[in-house]
């Protein structure tokens, strides 16, 4: 009888074959069709929550040894007064036998200017006087106030951006020139931490202009009559003291007033949770804060030059990080959107992150412009302007109610 | 050749048995829209034989093969049946000018019935499903750029995927009483999920696709009592007429809820299942009432009708489902099975069935029920030495209607049934 056993092999090989073609066919489909039929009961929406509950904060910075030093006195009319000291000091490292300097050599800094701040075409003069304290460019902070000594060891005016040389007195250049010329390293070092602190660049009273400039492409130049015994000395220690006199007023409805140097930030009191937020389901989180070009511009002069800054950074800080916050990287970074002044930060994997695996409870502070030792303040509309303040801008997938 | 045999058996039976439970995973794509509703597609499988006559098989009973449609039916169980059934549905559905076609593959019913008393009781152990809930829709959207924050109109899309179902975990007994008259009782324990996940995505790459996972689990014990009534000689010589009926009382299930999305390849809460609520969805009724007539011991004629009572079914708010309505199938087929003769030829060994079913669907949309016409043809393939067999069965089977806004489907199925047929704890004295 021909029956299971006699077509098995057949059989078995049929079944095999069938088998595996129905399971990689049955992987492969991916219709949709009659969608009208299941319909969907999720919907994306989009909501805005502003932020209404903005402040400024002031964090200790620190301005050593940073891409910049900045000096000069500005009275900008939006924001208030502003004094800065450039602090340098020369090196007086010299290589054994080789660097010498000449009697009677004259001493000058040669440095580049730039990012002017305060009136375009009025010229204004600084004096370069000694620092009378020892001082640390790692610990300086830009609230700090440097000891100054009261002769005046260079005086300059400023009216561009060329480059310039300030010839340095001679009592100063003998000075450093004794030490330098110190055989031994050690004595050499020593003296020079004992009695020479740095220069320090100061406005001549209200100069009504501040610059920047590269501490590390200035230089202390020694140039004698004859072109023997000349050197060039780089600056190993600089720092920005800056005072400030501000007219303007964070109110608590109004716009805030955030400089880059971080010693104002903005902070950013978001909760995130479901019931701030409104959703739990984000396809987007954008929050967008805008620049008060309107505040920044009143009652500013036409020839009134302000550097400005077209990046705003974001921070995650800790209560207590707040006094490192100078060490901390920004977690987002945004460019200003040229058509309506704003900056616009996508934070949606944060948010997802925050409110579905996480308790971080770090809140979010922000500056526009770079810590880099240049002054840049600028201004962040507030909720006085309903249209511009600080908001998040929420897309959400959501079941529908 | 036997061990072959009941080793591939052996194999497919724990393949089967695996899977069975696990109907719900979320493999396959495709399907059909129409188990977006209620708990998903009814399930109708019971028995190989009945599938290819296209009947339910209530009135029939055979020694060789198990069977969950009556439990009236395992008082007549001679030897140790085991079974499990692989199958393969393809779904090739129109929907206006769009036409697309989806293929499953997936597990159905797994059953041991063993005898007591050898054709006086039995007992089942059986894992079926009861409904499948598989399909995937894409729906496409715009959001005016005045209500998003674009600044354009936002365009995305959501696909809709459906998936899961309901088991029945079941045990129960049949006894025969009298000659002629069998009663059945099986309690059973019904659980599974339905899953619905709707995942958005945009043209637009700033914004992120993200998903809505919602689960609904559901458990609930059932009830189901069977009567069988056989006769030999009923109205000729050597003929047999047989009745069954089947009631499955209405099973409330207790359900839970939950709203989950996806975050960095974690599943989160959106709503934890204690908030999005627990609720008390009921499956209905179940009833079957059957004749069938052996005109001779080689061919079989069986007929019967199913009723779902649909319209009673309360959904997890407990809310009636406008949508559904109580449902009827009719089956009626027949089979031959060649009296095995030493020196046949192959297919003159084969057992060959025959029916039709009509099924009125347990959904109306837009007023029109979601009807199901179907043939169904099978083979049975009996080993020589044992009572076990292969059994082949098809199904070509047209569904709902291409008109109101509705999908019609034509329906392919294909059943591979590897039924283990022995006498088990008997020593054998001869061999």
């Amino acid at each position: 009888m021909q029956t299971f056993d006699g077509i098995s092999n057949r059989l078995t090989l049929s079944l095999a074959l069938l088998l595996t073609i129905w399971i990689f066919s049955g992987c492969d489909d991916t219709p949709v069709v009659g969608g009208d039929l299941s319909p969907d009961d999720a919907s994306v929406k989009a909501d805005t929550v502003l932020l209404d509950d903005t402040s400024i904060i002031s964090t200790p910075s620190f301005s050593g040894n940073r891409q910049y030093v900045t000096t000069g006195s500005v009275d900008d009319p939006a924001i208030g007064q502003l004094f800065a000291t450039a602090m340098l000091r020369p090196s007086i490292d010299r290589e054994e036998g080789a660097d010498s300097i000449g009697p009677g050599a004259a001493a000058s800094i040669a440095l580049s200017p730039d990012y002017f701040y305060g009136m375009e075409a009025e010229p204004a003069s600084y004096h370069i006087v000694e620092i009378e304290r020892r001082w640390r460019s790692s610990s300086w902070r830009y609230d700090s106030i440097p000891e100054l000594g009261h002769s005046v060891v260079a005086e300059f005016t400023l009216t561009d951006s060329d480059s310039i040389v300030v010839p340095l007195d001679q009592q100063w250049a003998d000075k450093y020139r004794e030490i330098f010329m110190t055989e031994s390293d050690a004595v050499r070092d020593s003296l020079y931490e004992a009695e020479m602190h740095g220069l320090a660049i100061v406005p001549a009273d209200d100069n009504g202009k501040m610059f920047s400039f590269e501490p590390s492409q200035a230089e202390l130049l020694f140039e004698t009559a004859d072109g023997e015994g000349g050197i060039s000395q780089e600056f190993r220690r600089w720092a920005v003291s800056l005072e400030k006199d501000l007219t303007f007023s964070n109110d608590a409805d109004g716009s805030r007033l955030v400089f880059n140097t971080m010693r104002h930030m903005l902070e950013l009191d978001i909760e995130f949770t479901e019931e701030f937020l409104g959703t739990n389901n984000f396809s987007r989180v954008e929050l967008v804060m805008y620049k008060d070009t309107v505040s920044m511009q009143q009652d500013v002069p036409s020839t009134f030059l302000r550097p400005g800054s077209e990046t705003m950074r974001v921070y995650q800080l800790e209560d207590e990080q707040l006094d490192f916050a100078i060490t901390a990287d920004p977690t987002f970074q945004s460019n200003i959107r040229s058509e309506d002044n704003s900056f616009r930060f996508n934070l949606t994997n944060l948010v997802n992150e925050r409110l579905h695996l996480n308790s971080d409870s770090r809140k979010l502070y922000g500056v526009i412009g770079a810590n880099d030792g240049r002054v840049f303040p600028h201004i962040i509309s507030g909720k006085n302007d309903p249209g511009r303040s600080p908001k998040l801008l929420i897309t959400s997938f959501s079941k529908d109610q | 050749m036997q061990k072959l045999i009941t080793t591939l058996a052996l194999a497919a039976f724990l393949v089967v048995g695996l899977s069975a439970s696990s109907e719900s995973r979320d493999i396959w794509k495709g399907g059909s829209v129409y188990s977006h509703y209620g708990l998903g597609t009814p399930y109708d499988f019971r028995a190989t034989y009945a599938d290819g006559m296209g009947v339910y098989g209530v009135a029939m009973h055979d020694n060789r093969i198990s069977s969950v449609a009556n439990p009236a039916s395992w008082s007549r169980a001679v030897f140790t049946n085991v079974s499990g059934v692989f199958e393969m549905k393809s779904h090739d559905a129109t929907f206006g000018t769009e036409q697309v076609q989806s293929t499953q593959f997936q597990t159905g019913p797994f059953q041991m019935v063993m005898p007591i008393y050898r054709d006086r009781m039995g007992v089942s152990l059986s894992i079926t499903p009861k409904t499948s809930s598989r399909y995937t829709t894409l729906n496409d959207y715009v959001l005016p750029a005045s209500q998003n924050h674009s600044g354009s109109d936002l365009n995305y899309s959501i696909e809709n995927q459906g998936s899961g179902g309901i088991n029945k975990i079941e045990a129960g007994i049949g006894i025969r009483f009298t000659r002629h008259l069998s009663v059945g009782y099986a309690p059973s324990l019904f659980l599974g999920s339905i899953n619905r996940t709707q995942t958005v995505s945009f043209e637009d790459a700033d914004y992120r696709s993200s998903n809505l996972k919602e689960s609904t689990s559901h458990y609930g014990f059932g009830n189901r009592f069977g009567l069988y009534y056989s006769r030999r000689d009923a109205f000729r010589q050597n003929d047999r007429a047989a009745f069954g009926l089947m009631v499955s009382l209405p099973v409330n299930f207790v359900s839970e809820r939950s709203l989950e999305t996806r975050v960095d390849f974690m599943d989160v809460d959106v709503r934890p299942a204690s908030e999005y609520g627990d609720g008390d969805a009921t499956y209905p009724l179940e009833a079957s009432a059957g004749f069938s007539y052996n005109i001779n011991p080689a061919l079989q004629l069986s007929t019967d009708l199913l009723y779902q009572n649909w319209d009673n079914y309360s959904n997890f708010n407990g809310e009636s489902d406008p949508n559904l309505q109580d449902r009827f199938r009719a089956g009626l087929g027949g089979q031959y099975i060649a009296p095995r003769r030493d020196g046949a030829t192959m297919f003159s060994n084969f057992v060959y069935r025959l029916g039709v079913s009509y099924d009125t669907g347990n959904l109306k949309l837009n007023d029109s029920s979601i009807e199901t016409f179907s043939i169904h043809a099978g083979i049975g393939i009996p080993s020589s030495r044992t009572n076990s067999s292969i059994d082949i069965n098809a199904e070509y089977g047209f569904r709902g209607t291409d008109s109101d806004g509705l999908v019609s489907e034509r329906v392919f199925g294909l059943k591979v049934s590897f039924n283990l047929s022995e006498l088990m704890f008997i020593q054998r004295r001869l061999q």
